[in-house]
């Protein structure tokens, strides 16, 4: 089977969707109130130098995924071991994003329909695309995000008259310490999960700008949430937002052009969808990849399945209720995630860079004795 | 509806992990069996409407300890 490989374009069409997926309609955390858009560019600002460390692993180990770094780097026992870490975190943050879609489904869409039945259909399509490969969701990635930037900006359009400029005053009147602790929030979720797409590093040219591709992702999917954040902000007023458990579905359900152009937010839903859809997809390709090398399977596609199927279920029980899901997502998730999205890489990024010094001092002083004779 | 999980799974494993051993793939062949196993028990324990202990108590405990 020859080897997928996924062009600079569509890598930065998937980490676009990838990051944008759950906050288009989950929205990001919203303690601070009217400075939550501060708290956005914050965590932009705190996501690049993480992004370059994730870029520069790219650079140290061209053609290898997350697996194969760890598993060189540390070994094939303590390697496979934090690679069973990953799995989880993979298989975990598939199930999460399912299941905000499960809850959203629940509590607006398709209220009297069991919350497992969506899932289903969109776990059984994450199923579908994963096992034709990284690169149809990379070109499905590349159409989905041209159709889901020119919908975002549309209702960004239709929005502005519903705009009330007065929910921005006064600025910043929650202090510092609660942009901060939004700041934290919106750098675990959503810009750091970014480290998932390690997994698919792969799948990127061994010679391709790993750093245009998630810098280029990071910034693009950043405005997009910002604008979200500011539009959902002048909308509904920072009270109400801190209040809501999908806002940009309530904002959008208050535009109304002239009694003519009402009631489109189920048409907006669709946006919600594709990027979930690309969100789980590359979570389900990531926990295969790494299931197929923690136990050096031919290929990932054995288990894609099996996974998916497991994926699905958990995001059934994950949560007991919509509330637990909140409360998980923007007070625990940014403790949890930390050592997956920060401590672990940070440390795989310095041991190799150790290892590769030491290698070429290495090389160096070999080629200084071979040439001392002469 | 557990009648039907029980056909669906019939039908996966004679899909995937048979298909898998067709094309003499052992080591994916005892992976995938592995995880259908886990796979049609969480199916089977959903139909019947069992209690599966979910994860995020755990992790949410674990986090309160580090705080």
């Amino acid at each position: 089977m020859s080897k997928e490989i996924i062009p600079a374009g569509q890598s930065i069409s998937i980490v676009v969707l990838f990051i944008s997926g759950s906050s288009l309609f989950m929205g990001t955390s919203s303690q601070s109130g009217n400075g939550s858009w501060i708290a956005q560019l914050l965590a932009i600002l705190l996501a690049v130098p993480l992004v370059l460390i994730y870029a520069r692993l790219h650079v140290l180990f061209p053609g290898k995924d997350l697996y194969d770094m760890l598993i060189s780097v540390f070994g094939s026992v303590f390697g496979r071991m934090l690679s069973c870490l990953y799995i989880w975190y993979a298989l975990h943050l598939g199930a999460l994003v399912l299941c905000n879609f499960g809850e959203f489904s629940k509590t607006v869409a398709l209220t009297s329909t069991p919350m497992l039945a969506p899932m289903l259909v969109i776990g059984l399509l994450c199923i579908w695309v994963v096992n034709a490969g990284i690169e149809v969701i990379g070109r499905s990635a590349k159409f989905l995000l041209l159709f889901s930037f020119i919908v975002i900006v549309f209702i960004q359009l239709l929005s502005v008259p519903k705009f009330e400029y007065h929910h921005m005053k006064p600025m910043l009147e929650t202090g510092w310490g609660l942009v901060f602790a939004d700041t934290a929030g919106s750098f675990t979720f959503p810009f750091a999960e970014i480290v998932i797409f390690l997994g698919a590093f792969g799948a990127m040219p061994a010679k391709g700008s790993a750093r245009r591709v998630l810098i280029g992702g990071t910034l693009i999917a950043g405005l997009i949430i910002i604008m979200i954040t500011l539009r959902n902000l002048l909308v509904l007023g920072p009270d109400i937002l801190s209040s809501l458990y999908f806002p940009s579905y309530v904002a959008v359900s208050r535009i109304n052009i002239g009694d003519f152009l009402t009631r489109i937010e189920g048409s907006a839903a669709i946006v919600f969808v594709t990027a979930l859809f690309i969100k789980a997809s590359l979570c389900l390709y990531v926990t295969s990849n790494g299931v197929s090398k923690v136990f050096k399977l031919k290929s990932y596609r054995s288990v894609v399945l099996q996974m998916g199927l497991i994926m699905v279920y958990l995001s059934d029980f994950i949560y007991a209720d919509i509330m637990e899901m909140q409360s998980f997502a923007y007070h625990i998730y940014k403790v949890y995630a930390l050592p997956f999205q920060v401590f672990i890489p940070v440390l795989l990024w310095l041991t190799a860079e150790l290892l590769t010094r030491r290698k070429g001092g290495r090389q160096g002083s070999l080629q200084g004795q071979k040439q001392q004779p002469e | 509806m557990v009648i039907y999980v029980i056909i669906i799974y019939v039908f996966v494993a004679v899909l995937d992990p048979y298909g898998l051993l067709k094309k003499r793939m052992k080591r994916d062949f005892l992976v995938c069996s592995a995880l259908y196993l886990i796979s049609f028990s969480l199916a089977f324990a959903l139909a019947m409407h069992w209690e599966i202990p979910s994860p995020t108590p755990l992790i949410v405990d674990w986090v309160k300890r580090l705080y």
